[in-house]
């Protein structure tokens, strides 16, 4: 696993959680092209990239007493620019005016900002990954899961084809995905286990 | 759960036929956790390559104010607790010698509340309004009733009652206006718009507010001014002003911000200067096709990092566009204009392109 490098010493960062508003100011130097092309990948447009990051920023500060571990810097970061990035996302996704430009904005006009594609082997490691979670699930709930996100059944197909009542249904799925969250958040704490002792 | 079209998303190689399916599983929140691993591996290969564009000062400026003005709001709560303790103890003391004081107190609410309003009746009785219209590609400035100047920007328009002197200087103002009022410090000055109200006693100000615009911007040369919205009925007071600080609320997110600027670039416009001081692309144009009464499209994003600072002055569009496309990599079409059904031409409408020289 490749790990990314430091963009900010650990006395920085524990500086900046003391509240030196310099270590801030060189936090933001940085991370701040970073998290605007991150931000950007997401949103695709100037001004929500800028005001997102903004709020990144805003959040970062306010919450940095809740900063325990320095080496978990960069993976804090990247929660607050994802759960950030997200709920705008999410509130646009809803908004015709938007969606009619990803629709009609030139694909080639939008910024690419990696410094790697993702490879075929990446995009298989990611789909593994998720199986494996699925896989673990119990029978009907999986069963029930897979009907609604990989054939795109409604509810009510998935319970004429099980045979079992819609409410069922949304019981399993719901089930599902609290599970899929739990499994999730274990594999993922022993991943960043064996980046902290790679490290 | 469709990993391929989420990663085709993110960069950039979706086909239009299913983003919206693409955009409607990502912003399930169910697929928080399950897309994590995705947004992770996205994080680590995103570049810190910078932008096109400059102001990263700029940027940081306004989280820094950002910061201020929600620790503000926390200072504030703690104030307020050792207040109302300072407050209980004195209160002991005050309230045994307070009877002596009730009759008078109550005598001098008496008259001071009801003289102002008897005044104030009398004077909204016979309202007649006068309306001034500056329309696309023309600019206007008058002295209202009290001695206080406006100028009015492009396709602008103000209101004000006739009877305008004493206790209700306001006036209702569609579009960008620069105002020099006269000192009044008992009379205070409105300027009232959709969004906000700016309220000012002696001052020079400027307010911008189109109703095509989702925001509302103001900036004080001189004085004090306090900006307010009304929210049932009664104004309420967002944020007060020093000179050289430009106000911006953008209705979209309903979030203001607070700067510390140089005027001159805001208020340039009434001298009949078309300036730009880092700004980007589609605020540039945006100002052309107010001046020059035009459409103007950008077709392509990339353009729309572009900056520019540059000064115009008595110049037509074509010089204008000429100018700033020696400067960057853009190349400008004017389209063929057809006649409307009234025989009038139509607006001019002009297309930015990108265009790398050489």
């Amino acid at each position: 696993m490749k790990i990314a490098k430091k963009l900010v010493d650990e006395a920085t960062i524990n500086q900046f959680i003391a509240g030196d508003v310099k270590a801030f100011d060189a936090i933001f130097e940085a991370y701040n092209a970073k998290l605007e092309n991150f931000a950007y990948s997401i949103l695709k447009n100037e001004s929500d990239t800028e005001e997102t990051v903004q709020e990144i920023f805003v959040k970062l500060w306010e919450k940095r007493t809740s900063l325990k571990q320095t080496s978990s810097f960069e993976s804090y970061l990247f929660s607050v620019a994802y759960n950030t990035s997200m709920t705008l996302i999410r509130k646009r996704s809803k908004e015709k005016h938007y969606l009619e430009y990803l629709e009609n904005v030139n694909t080639d006009s939008l910024i690419n900002v990696l410094e790697s594609e993702f490879t075929e082997e990446e995009l298989q490691q990611l789909q593994q990954r998720l199986n494996k979670h699925i896989e673990a699930l119990p029978a009907k709930q999986q069963e029930a899961f897979k009907l609604k996100h990989f054939d795109r059944l409604s509810y009510q197909e998935i319970a004429t084809s099980m045979n079992i009542s819609k409410n069922t249904v949304e019981n399993h799925i719901v089930k599902a995905h609290k599970y899929l969250r739990e499994s999730l958040k274990k594999d993922y704490f022993i991943v960043m286990l064996l980046v902290s002792l790679l490290n | 759960m469709d990993i391929k079209g989420i990663i085709n998303y993110l960069t950039n190689h979706y086909h239009k036929d299913n983003v919206r399916d693409t955009v409607d599983n990502l912003a399930d929140e169910r697929n928080n956790e399950l897309y994590e691993p995705i947004f992770r591996m996205l994080w680590r290969k995103t570049g810190s390559q910078k932008r096109l564009k400059s102001g990263e000062t700029a940027r940081l400026n306004a989280i820094h104010h950002k910061i201020n003005l929600s620790g503000k709001a926390n200072n504030q709560k703690d104030n307020s607790r050792i207040r109302r303790l300072m407050y209980s103890t004195t209160m002991k003391v005050l309230s045994r010698a307070a009877v002596w004081l009730v009759i008078p107190f109550l005598s001098f609410l008496a008259l001071t509340m009801w003289f102002p309003k008897s005044i104030l009746i009398n004077n909204q009785a016979s309202v007649v309004h006068t309306e001034v219209v500056a329309p696309v590609g023309s600019q206007i400035n008058l002295t209202l009733p009290d001695g206080s100047k406006v100028w009015l920007n492009h396709g602008s328009r103000l209101t004000y009652p006739q009877c305008f002197k004493g206790a209700c200087r306001t006036v209702h103002l569609e579009g960008e206006g620069f105002f020099e009022v006269e000192s009044d410090f008992k009379h205070p000055f409105f300027v009232e718009t959709k969004k906000m109200t700016v309220k000012a006693t002696g001052t020079k100000f400027n307010v911008k507010a189109y109703d095509d615009s989702p925001d509302f911007e103001t900036t004080l040369v001189e004085g004090r001014v306090a900006v307010m919205k009304t929210v049932d009925e009664k104004r309420r007071l967002i944020s007060k002003l020093d000179p050289n600080q430009h106000f911006k609320f953008k209705s979209e997110s309903s979030k203001y911000i607070v700067k510390d600027i140089d005027p001159e670039k805001y208020i340039a416009w009434k001298d009949g200067k078309l300036m730009f001081e880092d700004d980007a692309l589609p605020h540039v144009m945006r100002k052309l096709e107010r001046w020059y009464n035009v459409d103007i499209i950008i077709e392509d994003e990339k353009l729309k990092r572009l900056t520019y600072k540059a000064t115009f002055f008595d110049e037509t569009l074509d010089q204008v566009l000429e100018k700033l496309a020696t400067v960057s990599p853009i190349k400008y079409e004017y389209e063929k204009r057809e006649f409307n059904e009234n025989g009038t031409l139509e607006k001019r409408k002009v297309t930015i392109k990108y265009d790398l020289k050489n």
